[in-house]
C-alpha cells in the first residue's frame, strides 16, 4: 500500500515537471514529428530518434525524453494513416492495419478508420504506460523467466496461427511463411559467423531488415500493383459517403479489441526482441479467431484495426519497461533511446530510480501526456487526412515510392537498400498476381531471425537435448498452445470445406 | 607519452618544410565544411556513442569552427562502414571513422576485402575491459571455482556474450585457451548484445557471461548478477573486481576504440586531426566523459599506434584461428548455420508441391462445376468495388517497376533534385495521367518540400 502512494505523489510531482511551458512544447513536436515520420515509409523512430538527438544537445534532458516519448508514440499511430488511406503503411508495425483498414477506406469509412487508429494508439499507449508505472518491477522478474526455449515456443506458437490471416490456401500460405523465413536467413549468422546467402554482395551481410521488407513488401508492392494497372478505374479512390466517426455498435467492438490486443501488445513489447511487429501481427490474429464475425475480417472489420494499432502502441510502452528497469533496449528504438540516456550521463538500470527520479517520473508522466496529445492532435486532423484520398492516384502512388526510396535510403545511405526494397516490391508483386498472401512473408522475416536463434541457443544449452522444450513449462506451455492452434485450423478447415461442398459459398 | 606526441607532431610538421607557409596562403585552412564522424554501427552501440560523445565535446567546447555530423553505417560488425569509408572516400579529408579491436576481430572473421590498416590511422582513444558474470544465485563465487567446474566438464558450462567473433566469445577463448581447454569446445552462446546477455545471465539461462564493464556495472551495483573478474591489466575504478591475472588467468584484454581517417588524405589534414584529437582529450568534459563510462584514457597516436594495431591483427588472427572462426570458419555450434535454411527449403519445394496439386484439384472441380467466384485473393475487396479495380497485367508493370528501378539507380548520379519530378511526371505518365502540365508542377513544388523537409528539417542525406 506505501509503496502505491509513493508511486502516485511521483507520478504527481512527474506530471508538475512535464507540464511545464518548454517541456509541453517539446511533447507537442514530438507527437507531430513522430506521426509525420510514421506516415513516411522507411522513417521509423529509431531513425527519427537518432536524427533529432544532435539538435536536443542543449536541452534538459527532460525535455528531450518528452520529444522522444512523443516521437515514439506518435509513430506507431503515424504508420496507420497511410497504411488505411492508400494501403501503404509507414512502418512494419502498421502492415496489418491495411488488412481491414484499407477496405475501410474503400467502402468511405476513412474516417472511422482512422479515428478508431488514433483511440486504439491512445489506449493501448495509456494502459501500457499505467502498467508500466505500477507494475515494472514485477514485469521485469516475469520477463527474466524467459530463456531461449520459451522464445522458441512463443514464436513457434505464432507461427502455426498464421493461417488465420493467409486466406484459404494452407499451401499458398506455408509457401509465403517459408519465403519469408527464407529470406529473414540472408546475411551472417550471428551464432557461428557463417555468412549464408550473401553470393559475395557486402551489403547483404547484415541481413535484410524488417524495415526495408515493410517497405519493399507492402509500400512498394502496392504502388507497382497500381503502376502495373491494380488501380482505381476512376481517377479517383472512391470515398461514398465519408463518415468520419465510429457508430455505437463499432465502439462496443472495438472496445473488447482494444483490451485485447493492449495486453498482447505491452507482454510483447516487455519481452527484449520481440516488438511492435509481431504484436500486431498476433493481435490480429487473435482477433479474427475470437470474432464471431469471422467472415468480415479483410473486409472492414473494425476489430482488424483496433487491436493491431492498440497493440504496437502498447509494445512500444512495454520495450521501455526492461529499458527503464534494466538498461536493456528490447527494440532498435530503445537502442537510441538508451544511447540517447547515456549522452546525458543516465544509465537506465535497477538504480536510476534511485539515483534520477524526478527524470524517470517526469518521463513517465510525459508518455500519459504523449498519449492525450497524440489523440487529441490527430483526431481532429482526421478530415484532413481523408481528403488526400481525393489527390489523383497516379500522383499519389509516385509521391509514395519517391517517399519510400528516400526512406529506405536514409537507413544507412546505401541505395544496396534501395534496390532491395524494389526487388521485394517485385516480389510482392508476382505473389499478389499468384494470389499468394504477402502477409505472411512479412511475419516470416521478421520471426524468422528469433526463431532460428533461439533454437540453436537452446540446443547449445542443452547440448543437442531436445527435450529442453517440454522441461521448461512456460516453454511447453507455449508448445501446447501451439499444438492446439494447428488441430483448431485443420478442424475450421474442414468443416468449411464440408459446409461449401453442401452447398453455396462459404465467404 | 605526451611529448612523444608533440615530437611526432613537429616532425609532421617540420617534413614539408617551406612548402607549408606558401600552402597556407593558397588553399583555405583545413576545414571549412562540415565534418562527418562514422559510425559503423547502428544507434545505441559503443562506437555509435563514442561518435557522438567526440561531435558533443567538440561542439560544446568549441573546438572546431565547422558543424560535425554523425552518420551510422551498420552492418556485419563494422565491414561495411569500412568499406565505404575506404572505397568511396578515399581521398577525402571531411569524413573519419571510429574503429577499435571489435573492427578487427570482424574484418578477419568475414573475410572482408577492405581493411583498417589501409585507412589513415589518427589515434586510439579509450579502452574498456570486459567482465566476467555470473547469476546472482550462482554456486560460484570467485573465478577460480568457475574455471575448475570448466576444466573438469567444458560442456557443462554455458558462456554468454555478443555476436560469434565478437569481442566476447575472443575473451571466452582466450581463457579457455589459457586453462588447457580447447577453445573450439567452448559452449558459447551468442547473443544481440549485451542488454540481451544479461537478462540471460539475471534469469540464470547460462552459467556465465561476457561483456563490457560500463554495461554492467549497474547491474552489478544493484545485486542482479555477480561479477568475478576483469579483463584489464590492473584494478580500475573502486577495485573491487579482481582481474584475470591476479585469478590466475593470465589474459588481459581491451576493448579499444580509435578514430581512422580515409586513405590518401593530405598530411596537413592528418596532422589536424590529430592536433583536434589531443585537444579533445585534455579538456576537462572528455576526462568527465572517460570517468562516466568508466573508460581508461589509453590515448595512442603515431608510429606507435601503427605497431599497436600490427599486433592487434597478428593477436587477433591467432585466437579467431583456434576458436575456428578466423578466415570464415564456423565454429563451434550444435545447430550449425545450414540446418534452418535446409528445413526452410524444404518447406518450400513441400508448398510448391501442395499448391501444384490443389490447382489441378480446383481446375478439375471447375470442369465439374461453374465456377465460383473464389475469395483466395489475399486483399478480398466489397464485391461493390470490386467492378471499378483493374487488373494489372504484366507489361504495364514492367514498365512501372523498370521506371522505379531506373530511378532508384539514377538517384545518386543525377541528384535528388533532378532526378525526381523527372520520375514523378513519368510514373503518373504509365500509372495513366494525360494531364502533363498539372503533373510537372505539382512533381516540382513536391520534390522541393521533401528536400526542404528531410534535408533541413529531418538532417536526412538527401542525394
Amino acid at each position: 500500500m506505501d509503496s502505491i502512494f509513493q508511486t502516485f505523489s511521483n507520478l504527481g510531482s512527474g506530471f508538475g515537471l512535464a507540464l511545464s511551458g518548454v517541456n509541453f512544447a517539446y511533447g507537442v513536436i514530438g507527437v507531430l514529428l513522430g506521426t509525420a515520420t510514421g506516415v513516411l515509409p522507411g522513417l521509423g523512430p529509431a531513425v527519427a530518434i537518432s536524427l533529432l538527438l544532435p539538435m536536443t544537445f542543449g536541452l534538459d534532458p527532460l525535455a528531450a525524453f518528452i520529444m522522444f516519448g512523443g516521437i515514439y508514440y506518435g509513430a506507431m499511430y503515424g504508420g496507420a494513416i497511410t497504411a488505411i488511406l492508400v494501403n501503404t503503411p509507414g512502418c512494419a508495425a502498421s502492415a496489418v492495419t491495411t488488412f481491414d483498414g484499407n477496405p475501410m477506406a474503400k467502402q468511405g469509412r476513412a474516417g472511422t478508420a482512422l479515428a478508431t487508429a488514433a483511440i486504439s494508439s491512445f489506449v493501448g499507449g495509456t494502459f501500457a504506460t499505467l502498467m508500466l508505472t505500477f507494475l515494472a518491477p514485477m514485469l521485469v522478474e516475469v520477463a527474466l523467466l524467459f530463456g531461449p526455449p520459451d522464445y522458441f515456443s512463443l514464436m513457434l506458437l505464432a507461427l502455426t496461427m498464421i493461417a488465420a490471416i493467409a486466406g484459404r490456401s494452407a499451401a499458398k500460405a506455408a509457401f509465403a511463411t517459408c519465403l519469408g523465413l527464407g529470406i529473414a536467413m540472408i546475411g551472417i549468422d550471428q551464432q557461428t559467423g557463417a555468412a549464408r546467402m550473401t553470393f559475395g554482395i557486402p551489403e547483404l551481410y547484415g541481413g535484410i531488415d524488417v524495415v526495408i521488407g515493410g517497405i519493399g513488401l507492402f509500400a512498394v508492392g502496392e504502388a507497382l500493383w497500381v503502376a502495373g494497372g491494380g488501380g482505381e478505374k476512376t481517377q479517383f479512390i472512391s470515398t461514398r459517403g465519408a463518415r468520419l466517426w465510429l457508430t455505437t455498435a463499432e465502439w462496443r467492438r472495438a472496445s473488447t479489441a482494444w483490451m485485447r490486443g493492449t495486453v498482447l501488445g505491452f507482454f510483447g513489447g516487455v519481452l527484449p526482441g520481440s516488438g511492435g511487429t509481431i504484436a500486431s501481427f498476433l493481435a490480429y490474429i487473435v482477433e479474427k479467431r475470437v470474432s464471431r464475425r469471422q467472415s468480415e475480417f479483410g473486409r472492414g472489420a473494425i476489430e482488424g484495426v483496433a487491436g493491431p494499432e492498440a497493440a504496437n502502441n502498447a509494445a512500444a510502452g512495454g520495450s521501455l519497461v526492461p529499458l527503464l528497469a534494466l538498461g536493456i533496449p528490447g527494440s532498435a528504438t530503445t537502442a537510441v533511446m538508451l544511447a540517447a540516456f547515456q549522452m546525458y550521463g543516465i544509465q537506465p538500470g535497477p538504480l536510476l530510480f534511485t539515483g534520477n527520479a524526478s527524470l524517470v517520473w517526469g518521463l513517465i508522466a510525459s508518455l500519459y501526456i504523449a498519449n492525450v496529445l497524440l489523440v487529441a492532435l490527430n483526431l481532429p486532423l482526421v478530415g484532413m487526412w481523408t481528403r488526400l484520398l481525393k489527390a489523383p492516384q497516379e500522383l499519389l502512388y509516385s509521391a509514395v515510392l519517391v517517399f519510400s526510396t528516400l526512406g529506405a535510403y536514409s537507413l544507412k545511405g546505401s541505395i544496396g537498400d534501395v534496390v532491395t526494397v524494389w526487388v521485394l516490391g517485385v516480389l510482392a508483386f508476382g505473389l499478389r498476381k499468384y494470389q499468394i498472401p504477402i502477409a505472411p512473408v512479412l511475419l516470416g522475416l521478421v520471426l524468422g531471425p528469433l526463431l532460428e536463434q533461439e533454437f540453436r541457443r537452446s540446443m547449445t544449452l542443452s547440448g543437442g537435448d531436445l527435450s529442453i522444450f517440454v522441461r521448461n513449462s512456460i516453454s511447453l506451455g507455449f508448445l501446447m498452445l501451439a499444438l492446439f492452434s494447428i488441430c483448431g485450423s485443420i478442424w475450421a478447415a474442414r468443416s468449411a470445406r464440408k459446409a461449401e461442398a453442401a452447398g453455396g459459398m462459404v465467404s | 607519452m605526451a611529448a612523444r606526441l608533440a615530437l611526432t607532431g613537429l616532425l609532421l610538421l617540420a617534413m614539408p618544410s617551406g612548402g607549408v607557409a606558401s600552402e597556407a596562403l593558397e588553399q583555405p585552412a583545413f576545414p571549412t565544411r562540415t565534418i562527418k564522424i562514422m559510425a559503423p554501427a547502428n544507434p545505441g552501440g559503443g562506437w555509435d556513442q563514442l561518435a557522438r560523445l567526440i561531435q558533443h565535446t567538440l561542439r560544446e567546447q568549441k573546438i572546431v569552427g565547422v558543424p560535425v555530423e554523425v552518420i551510422n553505417r551498420g552492418g556485419a560488425g563494422g565491414t561495411i562502414g569500412l568499406a565505404e569509408l575506404v572505397a568511396r572516400h578515399r581521398g577525402d579529408p571531411y569524413v573519419i571513422m571510429i574503429g577499435g579491436g571489435v573492427l578487427v576481430g570482424s574484418e578477419l572473421t568475414h573475410g572482408s576485402p577492405f581493411s583498417l590498416r589501409e585507412t589513415t590511422r589518427l589515434a586510439r582513444l579509450a579502452s574498456e575491459y570486459e567482465v566476467i558474470a555470473v547469476p546472482a544465485n550462482s554456486p560460484f563465487r570467485d573465478l577460480q571455482s568457475l574455471l575448475e567446474a570448466f576444466r573438469e566438464t567444458p560442456a557443462a558450462i554455458s558462456w554468454g556474450g555478443g555476436s560469434a567473433g565478437g569481442l566476447d566469445h575472443v575473451l571466452v577463448g582466450l581463457i579457455a585457451d589459457s586453462v588447457g581447454i580447447d577453445p573450439a569446445r567452448i559452449n558459447y552462446v551468442a547473443f544481440p548484445g549485451g542488454g540481451d546477455a544479461a537478462a540471460a545471465i539475471m534469469g540464470g539461462k547460462v552459467t556465465a557471461g561476457i561483456s563490457g564493464l560500463a554495461e554492467w556495472e549497474g547491474l552489478a551495483a544493484s545485486g542482479r548478477m555477480r561479477l568475478l573478474a576483469i579483463s584489464a591489466p590492473r584494478r580500475i575504478g573502486d577495485g573491487s573486481i579482481p582481474t584475470l591475472i591476479e585469478s590466475g588467468v593470465d589474459v588481459s584484454l581491451e576493448n579499444w576504440r580509435g578514430v581512422f581517417a580515409a586513405p590518401g588524405i593530405g598530411p596537413a589534414e592528418r596532422d589536424w586531426y590529430l592536433r583536434t584529437l589531443a585537444q579533445l582529450r585534455a579538456t576537462e568534459a572528455w576526462r568527465e566523459i572517460l570517468r562516466r563510462n568508466s573508460w581508461e584514457d589509453t590515448f595512442l597516436a603515431g608510429a606507435e599506434f601503427d605497431e599497436f594495431l600490427d599486433l592487434e591483427y597478428e593477436h587477433m588472427r591467432a585466437i579467431l584461428d583456434r576458436i575456428g572462426l578466423g578466415h570464415g570458419g564456423q565454429g563451434y555450434a550444435v545447430v550449425g548455420p545450414y540446418f534452418f535454411p535446409a528445413v526452410i527449403g524444404a518447406g518450400l519445394l513441400l508448398s510448391l508441391l501442395m499448391m501444384g496439386l490443389a490447382g489441378r484439384r480446383a481446375s478439375i472441380a471447375a470442369r465439374r462445376s461453374p465456377a465460383v467466384p473464389g475469395h483466395d485473393a489475399f486483399i478480398p475487396l466489397p464485391k461493390a468495388s470490386i467492378a471499378t479495380t483493374g487488373e494489372p497485367n504484366w507489361p504495364r508493370f514492367g514498365f512501372g517497376a523498370g521506371l522505379t528501378l531506373a530511378y532508384i539507380l539514377l538517384l545518386l548520379p543525377l541528384g535528388f533534385l533532378v532526378a525526381t519530378p523527372l520520375f514523378i511526371v513519368a510514373q503518373a505518365r504509365v500509372i495513366g495521367s494525360r494531364q502533363l502540365r498539372r503533373d510537372a508542377v505539382v512533381a516540382l513544388l513536391l520534390t522541393a518540400a521533401i528536400y526542404g523537409a528531410f534535408r533541413h528539417l529531418l538532417t536526412v542525406e538527401v542525394p
